[in-house]
């Protein structure tokens, strides 16, 4: 469904419009749309605002605008005003300074000090001169903490395209591994970060939490993500995949926790089926088999997985080794 | 004709006349040249007039809103009379060119191709940490001003050759339970803003009921995929969290509309109600306690890792017993048994009873064999 745009949105889109278009040789309808999270068809009738105001300002052109819109292109002639696109609002500068915040900025220039020196000039020269809304009021905690520096390491080597060396512990291992990688792509879900690779020791892409990844090392060796990699592939109902095509696994919710089972299930679109004692059966889709261990045991003895066997043969065998 | 002027075209009207002025124009100048105005402005009465003021007042507050930076100011005519009148800051209106250099200045921006516009150096770290970041923030599921993130994006990119940018490529698990609070976060984000206070239906699940709250929102905080809500909550006086995804029939204070219902105090700091796990929230009558954990290794190095918990002692055989401060037990057991059979406890010796007991019984459940 479309989103709702206000007047505001709409009038800051044809500002940013008019010297886009302005431009020598203007701009493709089609990026500019695109550009703009609209369609062309809405775009050609914002600027039918802008040239509708001749009919009613008396004379002539209210302000010296020509627009010729093509096939596929819009040119835009200006002599004054509209040449250049507003100064970031308040609530724009809001968002660039939360977005130096993030660890994606910080992949790019590492040094906090340097993001807010950017920043302090930024606000300075692009955007209001007004003490504007205080960014200490929204906190987005998109990454958990990279002490090591593992998650930057492997998001430049995902945007360099370079192979990255990896000590990574996998659940449940006994040691950890070394492996070189080829970071395709990082993936976001449920809080974490992971990056999606092809790993060269198992010659197939593989998901890595990169909270597992105890060290990351950037190779200079380059190499190519392959046409008929796709990301989406991983990602489902707000979780990653650690493979494509899940297996089905069952699990009794005890009714001390169903409600929060029945609360998610709303979201995730799990099927349930309440047991009618209060209890509902979940069937998850499981990748990763560790997955679902830490999501059963953290419901301690409120969650069972019933089925597939194997998977409580894995729960029964983890917990017999629990004594210090 | 004037019933067939937009909205947009009256504030285009508007933007387009002050740009043409380098100096301030009056009221009545401005409601003359701007055609849904000037009729009823020129043959009205004192009350037409008195309505067209207000009219052009919210006009231009939405502007202003909206990052039109117009001026109301005082300054002295040509007829020696001291008047007031309005002005479109040209210095702050149009965005510097930005241009990429291999070392940034620190004296920014100088000289320019116009003089409305200057230029603003950056280097390409600078720029791909600036776009990089608004992209990844656009993406932030159920992030309120995610139309503001992509606004500035593309001023920033405006000047900028894609090309000698390169952005990381990341693909989001967008949770739907992040995406469904779009309209509890609009209300919330923009009742932050102006500081007016919240009510709304809360469904609290260790309760398992749903009250009315009265809420000073102090700041909204997306941490594991989801959004909190932290502010004073007037019914029980005192700063608590709340889930995004469990707040419904969310609505700010309408009075007073432009003016604070509050001051956030001066010592709240959101930043410490981030990462907090479950244990560590305030609730209940627990005494606080400082739990030993024994992870095994190698598992104990992805703890040391990432911090879980502050270092105690090593074991022989590479294991370590790292501290935790734990003001819900219960959480806390559940948590330690989710590291799948790595992590023990060892101390309190009342914890370490409560843990054995919640172990015991997790095998209980398996010792059937295989279920259906």
């Amino acid at each position: 469904m479309p989103e709702r745009i206000t007047a505001g949105e709409k009038l800051q889109r044809l500002l940013y419009v008019l010297p886009a278009a302005a431009r020598p040789g203007g701009a493709r309808l089609d990026e500019l749309a695109h550009r703009l999270d609209t369609t062309v068809a809405q775009l050609v009738a914002d600027l039918g605002e802008v040239t509708d105001r001749v009919y009613y300002h008396p004379g002539a052109w209210p302000d010296d605008i020509q627009i010729l819109i093509d096939a596929d292109r819009v040119r835009v002639v200006i002599d004054g005003g509209f040449t250049r696109p507003p100064r970031l609002s308040a609530l724009e500068t809001l968002c660039l300074a939360l977005a130096l915040r993030g660890g994606a900025s910080a992949s790019q220039l590492q040094v906090q000090e340097d993001r807010s020196a950017l920043l302090e000039r930024a606000e300075k020269h692009l955007g209001r001169r007004s003490a504007g809304p205080d960014p200490d009021t929204i906190r987005i905690d998109d990454h958990r903490p990279d002490p090591s520096g593992v998650r930057e390491e492997l998001m430049t080597g995902a945007r360099e395209r370079r192979s990255c060396a990896i000590v990574y512990l996998k659940p449940g291992g006994e040691g950890t591994e070394e492996r070189i990688i080829h970071p395709y792509t990082m993936a976001m879900g449920e809080g974490f970060w992971y990056v999606v690779a092809y790993c060269t020791t198992r010659s197939d892409v593989r998901v890595f939490r990169t909270d597992r990844v105890l060290a990351a090392r950037l190779e200079s060796t380059p190499f190519t993500v392959p046409e008929s990699f796709d990301a989406t592939r991983y990602v489902d109902g707000g979780r990653i995949f650690f493979a494509p095509g899940a297996a089905e696994a069952r699990v009794r919710y005890s009714s001390r926790v169903a409600r929060w089972i029945r609360e998610r299930a709303h979201y995730d679109g799990v099927r349930l089926t309440e047991a009618g004692d209060g209890s509902v059966v979940a069937s998850h889709p499981v990748a990763d088999p560790q997955w679902l261990l830490a999501r059963v045991l953290q419901y301690g003895p409120d969650a069972e997985i019933l089925h597939p066997p194997e998977l409580r043969e894995l729960v029964r065998e983890r917990l017999g080794a629990l004594h210090p | 004709m004037t019933e067939r002027i937009s909205r947009i075209q009256r504030w285009l009207d508007i933007v387009a006349f002050l740009a043409a002025h380098r100096f301030p124009v009056t009221l009545s100048e401005l409601m003359e040249a701007v055609p849904s105005y000037a009729g009823r402005w020129t043959d009205g009465d004192d009350r037409a007039r008195a309505a067209l003021r207000r009219m052009f007042e919210r006009d231009k507050d939405e502007l202003r809103d909206i990052g039109i930076p117009i001026e109301t100011l005082s300054f002295h005519s040509s007829d020696d009379d001291d008047q007031s009148g309005y002005r479109l800051a040209r210095k702050d209106f149009h965005l510097p060119y930005l241009r990429l250099v291999a070392e940034s200045r620190e004296e920014q921006p100088r000289g320019g191709r116009s003089p409305a516009a200057a230029t603003f150096d950056l280097t390409p770290e600078e720029a791909g940490a600036a776009l990089e970041g608004l992209v990844h923030l656009s993406r932030v599921p159920g992030f309120p001003l995610h139309r503001e993130a992509r606004s500035a994006f593309r001023k920033l990119a405006f000047d900028l050759n894609p090309d000698v940018l390169s952005d990381t490529p990341v693909v989001y698990a967008e949770d739907p339970e992040a995406l469904a609070t779009t309209d509890t976060m609009d209300v919330l984000s923009g009742a932050l803003r102006g500081r007016k206070i919240v009510r709304f239906h809360y469904r609290a699940m260790a309760a398992d009921r749903e009250a009315r709250r009265t809420v000073r929102p102090y700041g909204l905080l997306f941490q594991h995929g989801r959004w909190y809500l932290v502010g004073h909550d007037d019914d029980r006086d005192d700063v608590r969290m709340f889930r995004a995804g469990r707040i419904a029939h969310a609505e700010a204070e309408a009075s007073r509309p432009g003016t604070p219902d509050y001051e956030i105090p001066e010592d709240f700091d959101l930043a410490a109600y981030a990462g907090r796990e479950a244990w560590e929230l305030k609730g209940g009558d627990e005494e606080e306690v400082e739990a030993h954990v024994l992870f095994r290794f190698p598992h104990c190095l992805w703890a040391e890792t990432g911090r879980h918990g502050a270092f105690v002692k090593a074991r022989q055989d590479g294991s370590q017993i790292r501290a935790f401060q734990v003001r819900r037990r219960h959480p806390f057991l559940r948590w330690v048994l989710s590291q799948g059979g790595e992590a023990v406890v060892t101390d309190p010796p009342e914890l370490r009873a409560a843990w054995e007991g919640m172990v015991g019984q997790v095998r209980g459940l398996y010792e059937d064999g295989s279920r259906a």
